[in-house]
Order: C-alpha cells, then sequence, then structure tokens
C-alpha cells in the first residue's frame, strides 16, 4: 500500500470523516451543546459538582468513532427484547460498562444513602406539620405530568418528566431510567439545571402568593428532639413505606439506612464514608453516564424543549403547591406558620430551605426561618421518593 | 335543564376525547388524583405515627424537663464559661490576638482556684494618665506589705 493510501485510510476512520456520516453532524452539534454546559458549570458554578461529568459524558459519547459509549445497545431493539448484557460487557466502552448502574438502578439509591448520612430530620420530627408541607410541593409532578400528557407525550414519558418537579436528580433518574430511558439526559439535564437555578425561580412565586404581613411570621422555637426518637424514625418510616409501596422501599430505604447510620452514633466511619467518598465515587459514575445517553438525535428534538419547559413548570407548580398549601396552614394554626416554609418542600436540600430564610428575612431581618422550613424540605425528599414509587407502581 | 345537559356533554367530552397520545383525560385525571391521594395519604399516615410516638416518648421520659433547669442554674453560679465580651477599640489586625492573649492570661492567674472568670470589656488604659503599665507594675512590687 502506498503512503497516500495509508493516510487516507486513516483518514476514514477518524472522528472528523464520523460527522459527514448519517446524522453525524447532530453529534457535532452536542459536541458544541456540551462546551456550553462545561462553560455553565466552570464558569457560572451551576452545580458544577454534576453538570460538569455530564458535560464531559456527552462530549465523549458524541465523538465518532470513539466507541466509549453505544446507545443502540440500550435503546430501541434492546428496549423491547431485553438488553443483551454479555454484548454490552464483550463490546462496550467505559460508558457502556458505568451506564449499567444508572440502568440497573444502583447509582440513584447509593446517592440516597449519603444524603441520609447528611440529613438531619430532628425539625422534621419536632414538627410533624411539615411532613404535609413536603407532599404539597409534590403537586408539581403531577401538574407537569399532565401538561405533558396534554403535549401528547405517552404516559410513562410524562410521568419521567413530571418527577423533575420533585427537584430531586437521583429520584428523576432512577424513575426515568426505569420508564423511559430514551430521555434520560434530556431529563437529567433539565433536572440538575432547574435545581441549581432554585434560588432565582422560587422567590417571585414566594412573593406573588404571600402577603407581608404572612412573610413576617415569627414561628415557635422547634422542641428537642432526643436520641432515642432520632434513631427510631427511620427505621419507624422505612417499614412504614416500603411495606405501604414496595416500589419505593429501595430509594426510602437507602435514604433512612444513611440516616440511622448518622444518628446512631456507632459507625462514624462508614456515616463518613458513605457522606464523602462513596457520594463523590457515585456521583462521577452517574455523571458521565447520564451525560454519555445525549447523543443527537434524541436530545436535539422538540421533545427536548417540551421537557425543559415541563420541567420549569413542574418546578413552579410544586413551589406554588407548597406555598399555598403553608398559606392554608397559617389560616388553620392561626397564624403559627410562615407560609415561606411551604416552598421548602421541594426537596433540593438545602437550598430551598435557604431561599426560605432569604426571602423571610427580607421580610423581617431577624426571621430565623432556616430550622423550620428544614422540616418541609427533607420530607420533600422522602415525599419525592414515595412520588417516584407511586409513578413506576402505576406505569409499569 | 339545559345546564345540566350541558354540564354533561362537557364531562363526557372530557372524559373520553382522546388525546394525541391515544389516553383520554378520564386517564390522565384518573393517575393525577389517585396519585396525590397516595402521597398525601402515606404523609399524613407518617405525620400520624410520629405524633404518636412522640407523645409516648413524652410519656416515658417526663422527668427530663425539671432537673435540666435546675442544673442549669446550680453550674451557673459555679463554672461560668469564660467568654469575651466585645472590645470598644479602633478595628486592627492585632486585636484579636491581643484578646486571645489577654484572656489567656487572665484564665492563667485563675487557674487552681476553681473560678473562672468572665472578661467584659478589654480597654486600652489611657497612658496620659499616670504612669504606664510596667511603671505601674515596678511601683507596685516596691511598695507593696511584707
Amino acid at each position: 500500500m502506498s503512503v497516500i493510501d495509508t493516510i487516507v485510510g486513516l483518514m476514514e476512520k477518524s472522528g472528523f470523516a464520523g460527522f459527514f456520516q448519517d446524522g453525524g453532524y447532530l453529534n457535532l452539534i452536542m459536541i458544541g451543546v456540551s462546551c456550553v454546559l462545561m462553560y455553565l458549570a466552570i464558569k457560572k458554578q451551576f452545580e458544577p459538582l454534576l453538570l460538569l461529568p455530564i458535560a464531559f459524558g456527552m462530549l465523549l459519547a458524541n465523538l465518532p468513532f470513539a466507541g466509549i459509549y453505544h446507545s443502540e445497545f440500550f435503546s430501541g431493539e434492546a428496549l423491547k427484547e431485553g438488553l443483551d448484557f454479555g454484548k454490552i460487557l464483550h463490546d462496550g466502552g467505559l460508558l457502556d460498562i458505568l451506564y449499567l448502574g444508572v440502568k440497573l438502578g444502583i447509582y440513584p439509591p447509593l446517592i440516597f444513602l449519603g444524603i441520609g448520612c447528611m440529613t438531619d430530620f430532628g425539625p422534621l420530627i419536632s414538627n410533624p406539620k411539615s411532613f404535609l408541607l413536603g407532599a404539597a410541593a409534590q403537586l408539581g409532578i403531577f401538574g407537569a405530568f399532565i401538561g405533558a400528557m396534554a403535549l401528547g407525550m405517552q404516559a410513562n414519558e410524562a410521568a419521567s418528566i413530571g418527577i423533575i418537579g420533585g427537584a430531586d436528580g437521583p429520584t428523576a433518574i432512577f424513575v426515568t431510567s426505569k420508564l423511559a430511558p430514551h430521555l434520560l439526559g434530556p431529563i437529567a439535564v433539565a433536572a440538575y439545571s432547574y435545581m441549581a437555578l432554585v434560588p432565582v425561580i422560587q422567590p417571585p412565586i414566594m412573593k406573588l402568593l404571600t402577603t407581608k404581613k404572612e412573610r413576617r411570621v415569627r414561628m415557635e422555637q422547634l422542641r428537642d428532639v432526643s436520641k432515642t426518637e432520632k434513631i427510631i424514625f427511620p427505621i419507624l418510616v422505612t417499614i412504614v413505606v416500603s411495606l405501604l409501596l414496595p416500589d419505593a422501599a429501595v430509594l426510602v430505604g437507602m435514604l433512612m439506612l444513611g440516616n440511622l447510620m448518622r444518628e446512631c452514633g456507632v459507625v462514624d466511619r462508614i456515616s463518613k464514608t458513605a457522606q464523602n467518598e462513596l457520594m463523590n465515587i457515585i456521583t462521577i459514575f452517574l455523571g458521565i453516564s447520564v451525560g454519555a445517553t445525549t447523543n443527537g438525535q434524541t436530545f436535539l428534538t422538540l421533545d427536548t424543549i417540551k421537557i425543559i419547559l415541563m420541567g420549569l413548570a413542574a418546578f413552579c407548580i410544586g413551589t406554588a403547591g407548597g406555598v399555598l398549601f403553608g398559606k392554608l396552614m397559617y389560616l388553620l394554626t392561626g397564624g403559627k406558620v410562615n407560609p415561606l416554609i411551604g416552598s421548602a418542600g421541594v426537596s433540593a436540600v438545602p437550598m430551598a430551605a435557604r431561599v426560605s430564610q432569604k426571602v423571610g428575612q427580607e421580610a423581617d431581618p431577624g426571621n430565623f426561618l432556616l430550622m423550620h422550613a428544614m422540616g418541609p424540605n427533607v420530607s420533600g425528599v422522602i415525599g419525592s421518593a414515595v412520588a417516584a414509587g407511586i409513578l413506576i407502581n402505576m406505569m409499569s | 335543564m339545559f345546564l345540566n345537559s350541558l354540564s354533561a356533554k362537557v364531562g363526557k367530552l372530557l372524559v373520553e376525547k382522546t388525546l394525541d397520545n391515544g389516553y383520554t383525560w378520564g386517564d390522565v385525571t384518573n393517575v393525577t388524583l389517585s396519585g396525590i391521594a397516595i402521597v398525601f395519604g402515606m404523609l399524613v399516615l407518617l405525620v400520624f405515627i410520629i405524633l404518636v410516638f412522640g407523645f409516648i416518648m413524652g410519656m416515658v421520659n417526663p422527668k427530663n424537663k425539671a432537673p435540666k433547669v435546675q442544673k442549669a442554674k446550680v453550674e451557673k453560679k459555679k463554672t461560668v464559661k469564660p467568654s469575651v465580651a466585645s472590645v470598644p477599640t479602633a478595628v486592627a489586625s492585632d486585636d484579636d490576638e491581643v484578646i486571645a492573649v489577654i484572656a489567656a492570661a487572665v484564665n492563667a492567674m485563675y487557674e487552681g482556684s476553681g473560678k473562672k472568670p468572665i472578661i467584659r470589656t478589654i480597654k486600652r488604659a489611657d497612658r496620659k494618665v499616670g504612669r504606664s503599665a510596667w511603671g505601674s507594675a515596678g511601683v507596685f512590687e516596691n511598695t507593696r506589705a511584707f
């Protein structure tokens, strides 16, 4: 073979040639999108811990011929006939293997384990009414579900889009990987972007729906919660929720295990590991594998725009639902509950609680709502896990 | 009569009209309402269980509150935590270190006596009136009783 033949042969196998193939230009656009997301993550600090791996996973998966990720192993035919694990393990690239953790529902529960280790359920135990605020904020999930159905999406897709309203990344990924895996990329990007935008989206809605007088309400000091209560709470919740709703068992169970590990005080080593090393490892794997699922064909479609709009609607409806229920509680308790803590029922811990604190302080500088808002905030985590279980149950 | 038949028609239309994806509004409301109902129902149940649970815990440990208050009062008299109150001088980066040193020196003076001092204010002594601190110390040293 002549030198020219060799060089031509090399060029034909290069990634650049891949762009000129069928639909190859979409990969080029996706590489552009991934660079924009990386800019947002690094320069604007939009949830960088997740957005950066997602963006880079997107980049790696859209490099033609690199073979790091094969979307055909996981979609289309494979979904109908069941995944061919032998082929995945044999022919798969790095991200194919890592993606199995998402597909098999391993990563989200492990992230919940870490989240449970970092969560303090004290404010919730001392004021159980906060549970209801956590439930009310999950209205966003169902609101978005209705909207997505109205836009003509299938029920399982609509449910996956709706779960964005739960403001919980791992839950959204868990539900989507089970109900609508082909939408995992756009839904994950939308979910994490909106979680980063909580401080921007929530305050206008909160101010619109409450009066200044309501925002200035100072709440009573929370009672002390004993160690025993904090230890029994996770065990109790796991048993009750898992028996009533087995589909939610894995998420709620891992969340509560993490919490138990933290509260019992005798397993400090593994509690520390779960919060730090394990969380970080799983975040890396989850991020890049989720990013890898965004290939041009499914991402650059009208569906993605619908998802982004519906996701925003879900957030807004969830916030509004929480605040309105907070107003109801304000009326029913004769002014003892500040409606602003209702918006913290979306489970973006602790961002949403901080937003409640901030808006409350704007109305009354000495008002410390943070601890009171943590109650609905953590109950929202449980609420969104329950809602996830319900949706998985109903759709599959 | 007219309203009745109208609402019946609208109701029928809403429930039976199929959407683009082949589902009816009836299906959608079905899922939505049952979903919301189950989420609320589950969490209301949890609220109830926690309230009962907190109540039981309260009954089992009623004595906790009374002795705690007494203990706090007794403790206050004997061992008071040393705390440094605000320093009314100008802001300078040295101030914190100076405060720390003074606090350490005062604590060292009281070490072993069982009492812990509270530092309320630290004011810079006015040098223009009287002698410097070292000078005063020297005078005191030389003039105290044998």
